[in-house]
């Protein structure tokens, strides 16, 4: 059986098919990945290694990427191997129902291997056109937009069926629960915040860039197939009704409820005096998208409204969603979508030999301090004595399910032992991938051990 | 009101903390829709919005549930300070069917005491563009980050931050108690080392008064210098309510020196890296 996909017309994920196994990855047109992610077409390059080789400029470096893998021949029986970093979403049909697997905001990868699984999508957001069609791929490299393997047909009939029965406004609450969503609508899920390809992350808390990329992830699909107009309109007016949208537009049906109850506010007397006023977190976006959008009647009011400055104190209800779907965004933060719960299994040792459960990040220095976080994932501070010891000098937390060791940029590093090891420097500011037992050494002799719980 | 002084002594230091604040309606506006809090350990300004739907009564309440939850004279904790902003904005919220829809910024800090892993620290949090600065090694720094709209542009590197104040969007917050279920401060923990001068206000001090000046008027050390920095706002114009809470904090380590302690710490510092990121 030979894998299908969807080529994209940019450079920009490349594809490479082997039997049994699939490796997306963003390359961008660069030629030297280009010729680093081929390496890998052969299954004389194990998973191991194929995970070498995309992390080689260690991980901090390493792009996103999907990495899909089985026993040739039997994926049913022997479980089905996913892998994504960043962006990419992996859709997989199992006889239990479909399951999805996204990296969730953590900062390696997220890992899961998948029973009875018959079928799979690898959804790649990307800015590029695609020709829509779909085409067969044994083993080779190709630039795609997203490729799949087994029941070639059932995306697309999943699609199909939802364009047909035009439940626009039914979409996320459909998809929700079989975990499709990110199947067709990823801008409406978490991990579609990195949509926008800009790696830029989403800074904690924010909710403008979930906006955002949720706009501009509907826009280019808009133009590529009209005919998902109806399954891409329910999110646009998501965005769109935002507050000065209210105050402006009448015909918002959204609007009308939110001021209904509320008394007659006089917009020039706000406007006069300066007062602030409240707006969604796409306020900004709709100002930077106008000139994309002129053609939606629901974006050319917020412009209007903002340039006049009503002044207008107003709510938006789609603020909740945004600011819901940031925060789950954020890792350690509650998220309903597909990353796996993992119970916190994972402690320190500290050097006084009492344990500190991994429930939260953690923080350890002299005179540990934290910076700019969410009230909702505030770490845990650990006070340690010593002269080499930084202020703020090593943070440790479990994301995806591993325990992740980043050295703050201390004065004087941080040094990982894992069993059988030879010692590591750590990289400042680098997430570091460790296993329990490892042993973190700060110097002045300040040592803990990452242990299981 | 006058310089209240203060100190609170925990297990392993102690912390003396003059306070003064005030706070004035402003030459344009007839309602003053500021609120602030200033009892050890909490020190909060609030800004309320919405006009004619009660703005004031929207900050009050942020300030009246700050102060019912926090146990005045020793330091508290996070999750105080987090459910009293949890429980202002559920109240705020259900007044939207009454009396329309209001909100509040909040910005304040607050001496917490994390652990017995750890010393005391100052938790600086903010919802809205209500700020919190910190004066230290004679520079101001703003160590919250505005959740407003031309904060937005700012970071994008569109508008530089002397645009901002200018910029037509200015008044628009993206975040603020009230509007959303769900109220999250930004949270910033800096450990209580030494002096910290803090300085706590609305944007109707940082629209009229420069850092420079701020700065001028905290090194002449005044007898009162948030009175001091709301008159320099009032003589600017003073268009919105002005605000302002100057904390002045000391903290001497009282840690008995054991085995194995290095107290190397110098008076003053913060980390380099803290404030903005």
């Amino acid at each position: 059986m030979a894998f299908h996909y969807e080529p994209s017309l940019a450079e920009e994920w490349l594809a490479v098919a082997t039997p049994g196994r699939v490796l997306v990855a963003r390359a961008n047109g660069d030629a030297e990945r280009v010729r680093m992610l081929s390496e890998t077409w052969t299954t004389n390059v194990s998973v191991q290694e194929v995970l070498e080789i995309l992390t080689s400029n260690g991980l901090g470096a390493t792009e996103p990427f999907a990495l899909v893998f089985w026993v040739t021949g039997a994926m049913e029986d022997k479980g089905l191997g996913v892998i994504v970093r960043g962006d990419a979403t992996v859709a997989v049909d199992t006889e239990d129902g479909e399951v999805t697997v996204s990296s969730g905001g953590v900062t390696t990868w997220s890992e899961q291997v998948i029973e009875r699984a018959h079928a799979f999508v690898v959804t790649l957001p990307s800015h590029a056109a695609g020709s829509g069609g779909e085409l067969p791929l044994g083993e080779g490299v190709a630039w795609v937009r997203r490729i799949g393997y087994g029941a070639a047909d059932a995306p697309q009939q999943r699609d199909v069926a939802r364009r047909a029965s035009g439940a626009g406004p039914e979409l996320p609450a459909e998809a929700a629960p079989t975990g499709e969503a990110t199947v067709t609508s990823a801008p409406s899920t978490g991990p579609a915040v990195d949509a926008s390809g800009s790696n830029e992350g989403t800074r904690p808390g924010e909710s403008a860039s979930t906006v955002r990329v949720a706009q501009s992830a509907d826009d280019r699909e808009a133009p590529r197939d009209p005919a998902e107009a109806p399954a891409t309109a329910p999110e646009e007016t998501r965005v769109f009704h935002t507050v000065s949208g209210i105050a402006h537009d009448g015909t918002s049906i959204e609007a009308s409820a939110d001021q209904a109850g509320g008394p007659e506010i006089d917009h020039s007397y706000d406007f006069l005096f300066d007062a602030t006023i409240v707006q969604s977190g796409g306020a900004r976006s709709q100002l930077t998208q106008a000139a994309d959008e002129a053609d939606q009647p629901a974006a050319s009011d917020p412009v209007a409204s903002l340039g006049d400055h009503d002044g207008h104190t107003v709510l938006a209800s789609d603020v909740q969603e945004a600011r819901r779907s940031a925060r789950e965004a954020v890792p350690g933060a509650s998220g309903a979508h597909a990353v796996p719960v993992h119970d916190h299994r994972y402690a320190i040792v500290l050097p006084d030999g009492s344990r500190q459960p991994l429930t939260a990040p953690v923080v350890l220095g002299r005179a540990p301090s934290v910076s700019h976080v969410p009230a909702s994932v505030l770490p845990h501070l650990i006070t340690l004595t010593g002269d080499d010891i930084s202020r703020s000098h090593v943070r440790i937390a479990v994301e995806g399910g591993t325990v992740v060791v980043t050295d703050l940029h201390s004065s004087n590093g941080t040094q990982i032992v894992a069993p059988g090891r030879p010692p590591q420097l750590l990289r400042g500011g680098e997430p570091t991938p460790v296993i329990a037992g490892t042993v973190v050494d700060l110097g002045s002799g300040v040592v803990l051990q990452i242990t299981g719980a | 009101m006058p310089a209240a002084t203060e100190t609170i002594v925990t297990a392993r230091s102690r912390v003396t903390v003059s306070v003064t604040g005030r706070s004035d309606v402003g030459h344009v506006r007839q309602v003053n829709e500021d609120s602030f809090l200033a009892e050890s350990p909490v020190y909060v300004v609030a800004d309320g919005m919405g006009g004619h739907a009660r703005g004031d009564v929207a900050s009050q309440t942020m300030i009246a549930q700050l102060s019912h939850s926090v146990r005045r004279g020793e330091p508290t904790t996070p999750e105080v300070v987090f459910t009293a902003i949890t429980a202002a904005n559920s109240q705020i919220m259900s007044w939207a069917d009454q009396i329309g829809i209001a909100g509040t910024t909040v910005a304040g800090l607050a001496l917490v005491s994390l652990s017995t892993q750890t010393d005391c620290h100052w938790m600086a949090f903010n919802i809205g563009d209500s700020r919190v600065y910190l004066w230290s090694d004679d520079a101001l720094r703003q160590i919250t980050v505005d959740h407003s709209a031309v904060q937005e542009l700012i970071d994008d590197g569109a508008i530089s931050a002397a645009e901002a104040l200018t910029h037509p969007e200015r008044n628009i917050v993206t975040r603020a108690v009230g509007v959303e279920t769900d109220a999250d401060p930004d949270v910033w923990l800096l450990p209580a080392s030494g002096r910290q001068v803090f300085v706590i206000c609305s944007d109707g001090l940082t629209r009229e008064v420069t850092d420079d000046d701020i700065l001028g008027v905290l090194r002449e050390h005044p007898d009162d210098p948030a009175e001091r920095l709301v008159q320099l706002a009032l003589d600017s114009g003073a268009r919105d309510n002005v605000t302002v809470l100057v904390v002045d904090a000391s903290t001497v380590d009282t840690t008995p020196p054991s085995p194995g302690y290095h107290d190397n710490r110098s008076l003053g510092y913060l980390e380099q890296t803290l404030p903005r990121v």
